[in-house]
């Protein structure tokens, strides 16, 4: 029917995008006329009229322009990990004044499984702190030890990634010195490095704590079951965790 | 006080008021429409220029029904004096008309290059369009959708960047 084609082609013009992709999906006829890169032509021209003045520099058609365009995209879905736990191990050193108090490497998939028992008399702090949906990195510390506050506690956690056999530092040298009665985490932190093909990212640390039994604390002394590792500041799930990590200055 | 000269009754001066163009339809009828009102239309504007004196401008797109409706637009927007809500009202009750009929106002607005008229009635349908889905526009317009389930998949998952 093709007077009609003639009155959709000069209704056209008066929509707007979302009524002409409307109109693309009522029938074959209507998509054909519809999906004219001339329509949308006039749509970009109406939302950026400077683009009238380059008319050819576009690769994309006006239809693909004004879809990506014409509004602010929601945060985008972030891409596939090029890393995987399987691929990293941490090596992980504390000490107290000069004497090393834990010193191990620590497989990835062993700080991706995280505590699987907690032993009992752990706070309820505790529980709800790990249980809840920001992710974290833990590793149970068996046997346990004991650490004073007063006591200079330091921290070192290298990575290496077994895909491009690089290290990257995740906390070069940092003192325990926070302590979070709620939750009875005793943590340290450090700002991470990132490669420089990554400018302007900064103010993202990197958090180490140890986790309490829940004893009478006011001796100062506390009982360590196990260590968590987390980037609370910017990742928050695990891809995101993998993306932060592949993006440190691995050499 | 000088009298002033008589005012020249010559057809061809431009200042003549009265001046009429005549159309012929489709279907034969001829109409007469003023010059001011005729100007309204583009199309009818290049065939005046081009001198076409005397004979009735033949028009084979539109039928005598439509072109009686548009001479009486074009009049009335030529009009002096119509203050801008009661030419709106007036317009409004134009386009108040069957669905077909406003088709077909458009196609003739289209041919003969009458922007207000154009404006005014593809509006009218823009508006039946606007924010319907289209399921909705399809019940509208008694329109058969003929995609087959994996083009409409194909259409639907085209088209979700304008309804997010």
């Amino acid at each position: 029917m093709s007077s009609f084609d003639e009155v959709l082609k000069a209704v056209f013009p008066f929509l707007d995008g979302t009524d002409l992709a409307s109109c693309m999906a009522v029938c074959k006829q209507w998509r054909e006329i519809a999906k004219d890169d001339y329509f949308w032509k006039c749509l970009c021209a109406r939302r950026w009229p400077s683009i009238c003045k380059r008319p050819n520099s576009f690769r994309v058609t006006y239809y693909k322009l004004y879809q990506t365009f014409h509004r602010r995209q929601q945060r985008q879905a972030l891409l596939p990990p090029r890393l995987c736990f399987e691929d990293l191990e941490f090596f992980i050193d504390m000490w107290t004044e000069d004497n090393l108090i834990f010193s191990e490497v620590v497989p990835g998939p062993i700080l991706e499984a995280g505590i699987k028992n907690l032993p009992p008399g752990v706070s309820e702090g505790i529980r709800l702190h790990l249980d809840c949906p920001q992710y974290k990195m833990t590793l149970p510390v068996e046997p346990r030890f004991t650490v004073a506050f007063s006591q200079n506690l330091t921290v070192s956690v290298l990575a290496r990634r077994k895909d491009s056999d690089r290290v990257a530092c995740i906390i070069n040298n940092s003192d325990f010195g926070y302590t979070d009665r709620t939750s009875n985490r005793f943590m340290a932190y450090e700002y991470l490095d990132f490669s420089p093909l990554y400018p302007f990212i900064s103010n993202t640390r990197a958090w180490i704590s140890l986790l309490f039994m829940d004893k009478d604390q006011n001796e100062g002394v506390i009982d360590v079951f196990g260590i968590e590792v987390d980037f609370c500041d910017a990742a928050n799930s695990k891809e995101e965790v993998l993306w932060l990590l592949d993006m440190l200055d691995w050499k | 006080m000088s009298s002033s000269p008589p005012p020249s009754s010559a057809a061809a001066s431009p200042s003549c008021p009265k001046k009429m163009i005549a159309l012929r339809s489709s279907d034969g009828e001829t109409f007469e429409i003023e010059e001011a009102a005729a100007l309204q239309s583009k199309t009818l504007e290049n065939m005046i220029d081009e001198d076409c004196a005397g004979t009735p401008i033949p028009l084979p797109n539109v039928t005598g029904k439509i072109l009686a409706k548009v001479v009486e637009f074009c009049s009335k927007h030529a009009e002096p004096g119509v203050d801008d809500e009661s030419l709106r009202a007036w317009d409004a009750e134009f386009v108040n008309v069957e669905q077909a009929t406003v088709f077909d106002y458009i196609l003739a607005a289209n041919f003969l290059e009458i922007p207000t008229l154009l404006n005014l009635t593809c509006n009218v349908v823009a508006d039946m369009i606007r924010g319907k889905t289209p399921d909705e526009i399809r019940k509208f317009f008694n329109i058969k959708s003929i995609f087959s389930p994996e083009e409409e998949e194909e259409v639907r998952r085209e088209n979700h960047w304008a309804f997010e």
